[in-house]
């Protein structure tokens, strides 16, 4: 008896084991980043109208129904939007894992159950939020950081509250009074309206978070672990995990970095949950947790569980969603985060390649910031195929004495670091990630454009760096030295001796680290290849320093640009160009107010998808359509698709005018090609303003794939209505100087 | 020799692979427009009441126009433009001075040597100009020709030809005070004149094809070389005098009017 127990429980502690390794061990060497998968849901296929007739059934016919009908059409645009961004995740393994939970949370009300949709965002904000049609979203970002699945559990109760007291609505409705003075709310000065609205705001959370709680007491779910759900949200400006950061990270036998470098003590976590909360949606922390503070005390605790679907499956969800952070950190540009993020779990899977590559992604970027930027930057193009350039974003390292916690040694190692100093750490890291995934395309990229920021950037050659270490050189003769760090064929004599003095010297005293950084990659003979290689192909011309020139001559200078560009640029020969859905909005001024005319805008966005395709036909430019419209239930390709370019364009666009920076999604986008046939993606939209006169604003944007170049950057201000032979010429124009055959 | 000029101009223009987009590639618009000339005094061609006074009316301008696309925002245009008018005739009174003993000509008679009109009022000289001009327009910034608001600027050259009734004057002989009906001129003159343009208007593409264009146009046309009349030369004085209401009436007339046109899109 006692034995078959003991085997029972043999056999289970086996399968855990087996179970935990499959959840952590598909992780060792590579993630694969979150796809949707399966069928398109009914609520992705209906256009913001058709979501907004149902519910204007539903409004009454009361004085409010205007500012209502308002509300919905608006909400339902800015859903619709959001559902077909690419950022939300259909049938993952973390929007699964959340339904489960709703579901047990709502099991005792079916009916409730069915009006609520759940779903994950890609976003690596520690939020979510609701819509009071019933759509709630959760952030990546906030299921890395939760502790437990209790917490998820009330995250989802509160967002149910909102739903459930359409509070969103109410919101809106009573802002209006406030605007209007008519709000019973505050009668008062037009700033104390305005401080209501965020009163009133403050008051639908606290709402929610009390409602959320009772409805957590009817489930089984422990209310004490609750507690901790108020901490994620206070230290949720902080990574999901605090890990000393130590600076071995990026050092090897040869390149270590001076302790200098280090920040010797951190700053202390010193958040504060009273903050003033006057102007925030949101009551403070301590106001929030104080609320509910008394409740959090029920007498069933014991009997209450921290998990009921499962603690594996919450642990690796979490784990999904601190991966996927790690990869949406790179898309906002926040390298110091990605790169944190990264070494935490690379602290539990060391050969993960993915991971060394969101590092080795960062500090490409970080060096490229900090060498000076773009090899595209100065390129003018000419002004009838493009008239326009993306705005200028560089990238600072923020200051690390505002940051907090063990993170703040990577924002001090890499603030520190010369633009030299990072190229050398950024090479060295990337090109051992290689040496280690030699078929991995990415690396090899990255390692590639490295060495060439080595050469170009920061004029550092071959033979700057030493041979044998500091240690080797100084235990070594002279002549040996010399040998190692020059050339072996100088002769003895005079000058050489002098030489050799100075070598030994200069050895004795250096204080630069980098000299040495690659002593053990120049034992590998394709490292010194594809140096040497970069080196050879020094091709980038000096650019001129802009900054002191005068308007004049700077004007020159871009003119003459301009004119070697032109011929490049006019007519770019493109055969086939993938088009994402185009951007429409029609809004019209009232009073003072923008309005947007939010069906007329989803009817023109068609129509504009429409002109596009008739133009391009014309041209015989193959044309590709990766959009939204349309769609049916067995479609998930396509929407995956858009959710890729998506990403792509928001990291792009991100950059700004600075191409040389790597795009997050170059492995996904190289199949893309592959697939499609093409590198060229295409974006275009218009912006149309009624006041007293029309306007329009037509954008066109051609970018290329492979490398981010922003190859037709093309805006059309015009005084006029935005009538579809206009429109048509602009978009034929648009497309002429990218077409092949342009007439 | 020109139109081979002119041929060898379109052939090559409509080969070239050019980096102007047009409209869904086609550059070169062939189309007619209406000029509406508004006649405050008349008379129109045909409509002249049976009197020197005329209601206000408006003329037509029938203009064929071919134009084509330099740049995004620039076409060449040339058209050849058909204008049919009326000069009334005058009423003079001659005659009325000479029985009131106080004989002046030159304050009474608006035709030369005494002359004056006794034919059929209501039927006016005919004013007739075969105009050629040639002009550019300019469309507004973002636009792309040939769709979208353009100015354009053009100048008019005016072939006109006057026809009148030369044979129902008579003129008082000083001697008897009677009236003895002949002949005044040679009943039809030619003249020459240029005119200034310029055009607000717009230009739609309706099913891409069709081209709509609207507008108004202000021209400016010489009207200042007014002759004196001799006197003397009667051919040469009722020459001088019809060019003179030619130049006036094309100057009323042109100075502001509005144009509806219709073309195609044709390469």
């Amino acid at each position: 008896m006692n034995k078959s127990i003991f085997r029972k429980s043999a056999m289970v502690g086996m399968i855990a084991l087996l179970f935990s390794n499959v959840i952590y061990g598909q992780y060792d060497s590579d993630y694969i980043p979150l796809k949707s998968s399966g069928d398109l849901p009914e609520e992705f296929l209906k256009t913001a109208r058709a979501l907004s007739q149902e519910d204007l059934k539903t409004i009454g016919y009361g004085t409010d129904r205007i500012a209502k009908e308002q509300f919905i059409i608006s909400s339902n645009y800015y859903l619709r939007d959001l559902l077909l961004s690419g950022d939300v995740l259909i049938n993952d393994a973390l929007g699964n894992y959340v339904n489960k939970v709703a579901d047990e949370l709502l099991k005792n009300d079916p009916e409730l159950r069915k009006q609520i949709h759940v779903y994950v965002t890609k976003s690596p904000d520690v939020n979510a939020h609701a819509f009071d049609k019933g759509f709630i979203f959760i952030n990546a970002g906030l299921l890395a950081q939760l502790e437990n699945e209790a917490q998820l559990a009330y995250v989802l109760s509160h967002e149910i509250t909102h739903v459930v007291k359409k509070h969103s609505v109410n919101q809106y409705l009573e802002n209006i009074k406030l605007d209007r003075g008519t709000s019973n709310y505050e009668t008062g000065s037009y700033e104390a309206r305005n401080i209501a609205k965020y009163r009133f705001s403050k008051d639908n959370e606290s709402e929610a978070d009390v409602e959320g709680l009772v409805r957590i007491k009817g489930s089984g779910y422990s209310i004490k672990a609750l507690n901790g759900a108020f901490d994620v949200l206070q230290y949720s400006y902080l990574p999901f995990e605090l890990v000393e950061f130590k600076k071995s990270f990026f050092e090897d036998e040869f390149l270590i970095l001076p302790d200098t470098f280090y920040l010797k003590k951190t700053s202390e976590i010193k958040s504060n949950d009273d903050y003033d909360d006057s102007k925030s949606t949101h009551p403070n922390i301590r106001k929030r947790r104080g609320a509910v503070e008394a409740d959090l005390i029920v007498a069933d605790e014991s009997s209450r569980k921290k998990y009921i679907v499962s603690e594996e499956e919450f642990k690796k969800v979490r784990e999904i969603a601190r991966f996927e952070s790690c990869r949406l950190y790179l898309i906002d540009r926040d390298y110091i985060n990605a790169i944190y993020a990264a070494y935490i779990l690379l602290e539990k899977y060391p050969e993960n390649v993915y991971l060394k590559k969101i590092v080795a992604k960062s500090l490409y970027n970080i060096a490229i910031s900090k060498s000076g930027g773009s090899r595209y930057k100065s390129k003018y193009l000419s002004s009838d195929a493009n008239n326009a350039r993306l705005s200028s974003k560089s990238y600072s390292i923020p200051d690390f004495e505002k940051i907090e916690g063990a993170s703040q040694r990577v924002y001090y190692l890499l603030d520190n670091l010369d633009s030299k100093e990072l190229n050398t750490i950024a090479l060295s890291y990337t090109y051992k990630a290689y040496k280690k995934n030699p078929n991995d395309l990415v690396l090899s990229i990255l390692s590639d454009s490295l060495f060439s920021e080595m050469v170009n950037s920061n004029q550092l050659y071959l033979n700057d760096f030493a041979k044998s270490s500091k240690a080797q050189l100084l235990a070594m003769d002279t002549a040996k030295v010399v040998v190692a760090i020059v050339d072996s064929t100088i002769e003895e004599s005079k000058y050489s001796k002098i030489k050799k003095q100075q070598q030994k010297f200069e050895i004795q005293t250096e204080e630069n680290f980098t000299k040495y950084a690659f002593v053990g990659l120049l034992q590998d003979p394709e490292f010194v290849k594809r140096y040497t290689k970069a080196a050879r192909g020094l091709t980038r011309k000096e650019e001129v320093k802009k900054d002191n020139l005068t308007y004049k001559e700077r004007k020159k200078i871009e003119d003459q640009l301009a004119k070697q560009n032109k011929d490049k640029y006019t007519l770019l020969g493109v055969e086939k160009v993938l088009f994402l859905e185009p951007f429409y909005m029609n809004v019209k001024t009232i009073g003072g107010n923008n309005v947007v005319n939010y069906f007329v805008s989803e009817e023109k966005q068609v129509k504009l998808g429409e002109i596009q395709k008739k133009c391009a036909d014309k041209l015989k430019l193959q044309y590709e359509m990766i959009g939204t419209k349309n769609m049916t239930t067995s479609d998930m390709d396509r929407y995956n698709l858009n959710s890729i370019l998506n990403d792509w364009l928001t990291e792009r666009f991100n950059h700004g005018d600075n191409s040389d920076e790597l795009i997050v999604g170059t492995d996904e986008t190289n199949k893309l090609i592959e697939k499609y046939g093409t590198k060229f993606l295409a974006w275009s939209g218009i912006y149309n303003e009624k006041s007293r006169s029309s306007h329009n604003t037509y954008f066109f944007i051609l970018f290329n794939l492979e490398t981010g170049e922003v190859m037709k950057y093309e805006t059309r201000y015009t005084k006029s209505k935005d009538n579809t032979d206009l429109i048509t010429s602009f978009v034929y124009n648009s497309l002429m100087h990218v077409s092949k055959n342009p007439k | 020799m020109r139109l081979v000029y002119l041929l060898f101009f379109l052939l090559a223009v409509s080969v070239s692979n050019a980096q102007i987009a047009g409209y869904m590639g086609k550059r070169c618009v062939i189309g007619y427009s209406n000029y509406f000339m508004f006649a405050p005094k008349g008379p129109g061609p045909m409509s002249a009441e049976p009197s020197n006074e005329f209601s206000a009316t408006f003329n037509n301008a029938h203009c064929l126009n071919i134009e084509y696309a330099l740049n995004q925002r620039k076409m060449i245009c040339f058209s050849g433009q058909y204008i049919r008018t009326g000069i009334a005739y005058d009423d003079g009174k001659v005659g009325d001075g000479f029985f009131a003993g106080t004989f002046n000509y030159e304050t009474e008679t608006p035709y030369p040597n005494n002359n004056r009109y006794v034919g059929i009022y209501s039927k006016p000289a005919l004013l007739s100009s075969i105009n050629v001009a040639l002009g550019i327009k300019s469309f507004g910034n973002g636009f792309i020709a040939p769709a979208g608001r353009y100015n354009k600027f053009e100048v008019i050259l005016m072939f006109e030809t006057v026809k009148y009734d030369n044979k129902n004057f008579e003129h008082q002989d000083p001697n008897s005070g009677g009236f003895v009906t002949g002949n005044l001129g040679t009943g039809e003159y030619a003249y020459n004149n240029v005119s200034v343009a310029y055009t607000v208007g717009k230009q739609r593409i309706l099913g891409d094809k069709i081209v709509l264009d609207y507008g108004l146009r202000f021209a400016y046309t010489p009207a200042a070389n007014i002759v004196t009349l001799a006197g003397f030369d009667t051919v040469k004085d009722i020459e001088d005098y019809y060019r003179r209401e030619s130049r006036m009436r094309m100057f009323r007339q042109q100075l502001i009017n509005f144009h509806v046109g219709i073309g195609f899109l044709a390469f």
